[in-house]
């Protein structure tokens, strides 16, 4: 056990996934607010046709994740006003960056003469193979994403809970809408690096999703989704290190107790809203008027 | 052009049409209701989530397909007890999602044969569909749309206007549940045929352009299935005169570019305002 401890893979499994959580469940809370949860799984997929056209092109995944990232940000954001309710156009962007991401695969398995599933690797990355030189960027993006987060703080969340008021009140809701995509993006990449492109959703949405049915103050909520973010992976991790079963990967603790702690938000709060109607509409105008 | 009939002369070619223009169809009609319902997301999330499903069967020694029904089929379950609320729906999609794409993983983990089976499922295997796995799929889509068509009134007035439907006494729930369940069962279909990632496109691409074509229902949805079956066979036969690109990256172009100049021709109704 203290080997393990004492391994280079431990430790880099361990900061990088602290640091993936805490900004997985801050960036995810305000994705939560915002009702962007189909968005965020689309960049998670267009990050995957990022990823494998620039291993195509020799550079490192991470660039393409970025680019592509940055692209599609910019077709979400020449959409109509605002996202939500805007699912179509969102998919649409998505299935064509799948048909990217399928022709990058075939190219790449053709160039390398290496079989196209060993490109497949992108689709569930794991915690336990984060390279050394990935934790220095991992804290730098995180520190910059969680500092613009902070700064814009206020305007964001009146914002994301009343569009409306917001921009009556002279909040420039088009900007902070496309700020957040950019963030949202760049967590995305980050959030693929660590766990995959399939799984990456899971650590984003989980615990922002059942901390807002959980604790209805804003700061409060985020921070348990942070709270519940770590849980999920240092359990995760701790099982992959130190349990049973030796073959199964980190990525499926984690998917796995993300779900059943939203599921368990989902049902105590159904339970609860049962009971309490009324009050909920209260609670929800307070929110705003904070 | 000679090239082209010439090989339009092999099997696999007929086949591989013949079963995907099949789908194709299904997808189409399901995927209008799908976006008028909202429910985009569960277009995308279905797919990946019998590609789990798939992926345990195949650790479990017996034919994907159980498997893809299974898991797409009690999706649709959750799916229908997560509520009407957008916002909540699509998280409880998103999750469910990806619990069953961990579960897809540790199956993968576990299985030490030949996983190439399994990424089969993702990226389709449309060039090597047998004879009678056209039949199987004619059979089962005719079925589909039968109970399509036996839904068709209240799945439009429910889609349409909700509140009045329920007013008028339309069980909203039931015919929810069993369009979903219809769902599964035609991704299930369409996932052996071109593989997980280009169902989300024959669901979605052609009734997205389509609604932004035309107003009546009936319009939109022959439309779809007019642009479903186009994509279809340009993207096959694209892909069969370049040889090795994948007929899934065709077929996502092509429905997306004639997306965006639907729109533009439209006035950019909704890409631009």
């Amino acid at each position: 056990m203290e080997a393990i401890v004492a391994s280079e893979t431990f430790r880099n499994a361990l900061v990088g996934g602290s640091l993936t959580a805490v900004l997985c469940a801050c960036v995810g809370y305000f994705m939560v607010l915002r009702a962007l949860a189909f968005a965020s799984e689309a960049l998670t997929d267009i990050g995957f046709a990022g990823a494998t056209g620039s291993v195509l092109l020799g550079w490192s995944p991470f660039f393409g994740m970025m680019g592509f990232g940055l692209l599609a940000v910019l077709a979400f954001g020449s959409l109509n006003n605002r996202l939500r309710g805007r699912d179509v156009e969102v998919g649409m962007v998505l299935s064509f960056a799948l048909g990217l991401g399928v022709l990058f695969l075939s190219l790449y398995g053709r160039s390398s003469a290496t079989h196209a599933s060993s490109g497949v690797g992108l689709l569930f990355g794991s915690l336990l193979s984060l390279p050394g030189p990935l934790i220095g960027i991992l804290l730098a993006i995180a520190v910059g994403v969680l500092f613009v987060l902070g700064a814009l703080f206020r305007p964001l969340l009146f914002s994301s809970i009343d569009p409306e008021a917001a921009r009556a009140r002279g909040v420039p809701t088009k900007a902070l809408d496309f700020v957040f995509l950019l963030l949202l993006a760049v967590t995305t990449a980050v959030g693929i690096q660590a766990m995959g492109v399939l799984l990456a959703f899971a650590l984003l949405s989980a615990p922002a999703g059942a901390a807002h049915k959980l604790v209805r103050h804003p700061l409060g909520a985020l921070l348990t989704a942070v709270g519940l973010g770590l849980a999920i992976t240092w359990g995760g991790l701790a099982l992959a290190f130190f349990g049973p079963w030796t073959r199964v990967p980190v990525g499926v603790y984690i998917a796995s107790f993300s779900a059943l702690i939203y599921a368990v938000a989902l049902v105590r709060d159904r339970f609860r809203g049962r009971l309490e109607v009324e009050e909920h509409g209260h609670h929800h105008e307070r929110e705003v008027h904070d | 052009m000679t090239g082209l009939w010439h090989l339009l002369g092999y099997q696999f070619l007929q086949n591989a049409l013949a079963a995907s223009c099949t789908v194709a169809v299904c997808a189409a009609v399901i995927g209008y209701f799908l976006i008028g319902r909202g429910l985009t997301f569960a277009g995308h999330a279905f797919p990946n989530i019998g590609f789990a499903g798939a992926a345990g069967a195949v650790l479990a020694g017996v034919a994907p397909v159980f498997g893809l029904f299974s898991f797409t089929i009690g999706a649709a379950l959750v799916f229908s007890f997560l509520g009407k609320e957008g916002r909540d729906r699509d998280l409880g999609i998103g999750v469910t999602m990806t619990f069953c794409l961990g579960l897809g993983l540790f199956f993968l983990a576990l299985y030490s044969g030949y996983a190439d089976r399994v990424y089969g499922i993702l990226f389709g295997t449309i060039l090597g569909i047998s004879a009678g796995e056209v039949a199987v799929t004619l059979v089962a889509s005719a079925v589909t749309l039968a109970a399509l068509a036996f839904l068709f009134r209240p799945l439009l007035f429910s889609t349409a206007v909700p509140e009045s439907a329920l007013a008028r006494g339309v069980p909203a729930k039931l015919v929810a549940g069993a369009f979903l369940v219809l769902t599964a069962i035609t991704v299930s279909l369409a996932v052996q045929i071109t593989g997980s990632l280009l169902v989300f496109t024959l669901l979605v691409g052609p009734a997205a352009t389509a609604r932004s074509v035309f107003r009546r229902p009936l319009a939109v949805i022959a439309l779809a299935v007019g642009l479903g079956e186009v994509y279809v066979v340009a993207g096959i036969l694209a892909a069969a005169a370049t040889g090795t690109l994948p007929v899934s990256f065709f077929v996502a172009a092509f429905s997306f570019v004639t997306f965006i100049l639907v729109r533009w021709l439209r006035g950019g109704t909704s890409w631009k305002r």
